[in-house]
């Protein structure tokens, strides 16, 4: 929870508003997802 | 094209080395980042000069040739993921939000870890070279069986890669989030300047290949501790499938390494050339042409190791593909530069001999992209002298373009320019020295990572081995000249050069600590 806030505290010394702040969560998310998601893939392939 | 507004209400700058442990501030980040590359650069070089001192003569002098193995290797991973990568990586965090009007990257605490996961890396990278069995010998590439049967230095090697990669994967994810999401009021896609949108193609590059380095390099840690045989040919494993997974990543790597280079080009040449860049729109699709063709081109690095004729066809009819995105960023170079009101000062200098010798490099590499011809080329000299064609003169030259270019704006003091020409002949007739007779070498079939050679390959070595030595000294003088622009000279004004493009010329010389607090609007 105090991760949560500290980090939302840090977000806002550099983001403008709430939408843009929402965003970045959105472009963070899809990346990270799509990162776990190669990397696992490229180990799993060849455990099939 | 814009109006700016750089708010000075919050300039109070920390100070102590907690202001560089602990900061958020893209430009002391990308400080950071760009003396971390330097240092990075000077360790890299001085392992390329005890590989030259023992390639002088034939016959072993100066190394045994294990530790040459591991100079060779560990050269080129310093150089690629300690140099090269982090030193753009520093362009872009001083220079994206100031050129998309941001106040900062979107996570700056992250880009405060993604900084500090490197120096740790680094030094893991270099104590693998004092460990029992020593560094890892195997060249860059790493390549099983070797690598399962290194000593503890190969542990040591594969946790580096880790770390790096997560470096560069967090530092992507930032800079990604920074362009689609904190650009000013008016900045479109299509406004963005050029070094931007190369910025914006290689971290999707690097999302892309990292974790696949990183997969590789993790079943490469099992192969050699928990009992699989993704690689080894004994548990049923094929180590030509680390080769494909390795070079997967490998080869958009090296895309990787010249995008944001050819973005800095682009943004020295119109302001030298008083013109504005020509075929900005064909610019931005040729680069994101380049980006995909590196994903399918791999193979073409292993044409020896054998694969069907249709394979082999494929790969090489898709590298040579690449030429023409390409052909189209040379050919707009030289358009913007035509009938230019052009000049020569030290940035627009190195700018000029990347566009020539880079040329070079890639004419190289559309050879061997023939694959009956690569039988020949294959791991000889000729190899190392198109790459570094293609890294040293395309990328490391553009980063010297790019610190020249914007020392002023940094420091707020112009460079010495007597001392930045100096730095350029040296470097750029040092390295012409040092690298075109290995074509001559590979040629005659020297072949590389080798610390002995037969005798009729001496004079080209001992020219190769002169020039280097002239290349790599000739670095101190940018040790000199950065370091006299911090500490003063003649005050640069807020364009620094005539009518240059761009939101970052319209704040003072140097920016304020904190900038575009509020947003500029662009026109």
């Amino acid at each position: 929870m105090l991760l949560r806030q500290r980090c939302g505290e840090s977000l806002m010394t550099a983001v403008a508003n709430d939408a843009q702040k929402a965003g970045i969560r959105k472009t963070v998310t899809i990346l990270v997802v799509f990162v776990v998601a190669v990397f696992t893939w490229s180990i799993v392939k060849y455990l099939l | 094209m814009t109006t700016t507004v750089a708010d000075h209400h919050h300039d109070e700058v920390p100070k102590g080395i907690t202001r560089w442990l602990f900061t958020t501030n893209h430009k002391d980040i990308g400080t950071l980042y760009l003396w971390f590359s330097f240092i990075m650069f000077l360790v890299g070089g001085a392992m390329s000069l005890v590989i030259r001192a023992e390639l002088f003569q034939p016959g072993l002098q100066v190394v045994d040739p294990h530790f040459f193995n591991q100079m060779t290797t560990v050269h080129a991973l310093i150089m690629v993921f300690g140099a090269v990568m982090p030193g753009f990586v520093g362009f872009a965090n001083w220079m994206i939000p100031m050129m998309i009007g941001a106040p900062d990257m979107a996570l700056p605490r992250l880009n405060n870890w993604s900084f500090w996961l490197l120096p740790p890396a680094a030094l893991l990278l270099v104590i693998s070279l004092f460990v029992p069995g020593g560094g890892p010998a195997s060249g860059w590439t790493l390549y099983p069986p070797l690598t399962i049967q290194g000593g503890m230095g190969m542990d040591f090697t594969i946790f580096t890669v880790h770390i790096l990669g997560m470096s560069s994967i967090l530092g992507s994810i930032n800079i990604i989030a920074t362009i689609l999401n904190m650009r000013a009021p008016g900045m479109t896609l299509m406004k963005m300047p050029l070094f931007v949108w190369t910025w914006l193609i290689t971290a999707f590059l690097l999302l892309a290949a990292i974790p696949v380095l990183a997969g590789a390099v993790t079943m490469l840690l099992t192969d050699r501790h928990f009992g699989t045989a993704f690689f080894d040919p004994a548990g049923g494993g094929d180590p030509a499938l680390f080769q494909h997974i390795f070079w997967f990543f490998g080869h958009p790597e090296v895309y990787i390494l010249i995008l944001p280079a050819f973005g800095v080009i682009s943004q020295v040449i119109p302001t030298f050339s008083r013109k504005p860049l020509f075929g900005y729109t064909s610019m931005v699709f040729a680069s994101a042409a380049i980006a995909f063709l590196s994903f399918i081109v791999w193979a073409h690095h292993m044409y020896t190791v054998g694969m069907p004729l249709s394979g082999e066809l494929f790969f090489m009819y898709a590298t040579m593909l690449i030429a023409i995105p390409t052909g189209v960023k040379i050919f707009n170079w030289l358009a913007t530069m035509w009938r230019g009101s052009l000049t020569f000062e030290t940035p627009m200098l190195f700018a000029v001999s990347v566009v020539c010798l880079f040329t070079m490099g890639g004419l190289t590499g559309l050879m061997m992209s023939i694959t009956p011809a690569d039988f020949q080329y294959h791991d000889t000299y000729y190899i190392v002298a198109h790459f570094h064609y293609t890294i040293f003169a395309g990328s490391v030259l553009s980063m010297f373009a790019g610190i020249y270019y914007w020392l002023p704006k940094w420091t707020g003091h112009m460079y010495d320019e007597t001392l930045g020409k100096w730095h350029f002949w040296l470097t750029v007739i040092g390295f012409n020295v040092t690298f075109f007779p290995q074509h001559f070498l590979g040629l005659a079939g020297m072949p590389r990572r080798i610390p002995d050679y037969a005798l009729q390959f001496t004079e080209f070595n001992q020219i190769s081995t002169i020039g280097s030595l002239v290349m790599g000294f000739a670095q101190l003088i940018l040790l000199v000249v950065v370091v006299k622009a911090i500490r003063g000279g003649k005050k640069a004004s807020a364009e620094v050069w005539e009518n240059p493009e761009g939101l970052e010329w319209s704040l003072p010389s140097p920016p304020p600590y904190h900038t575009f607090a509020t947003a500029p609007e662009v026109r």
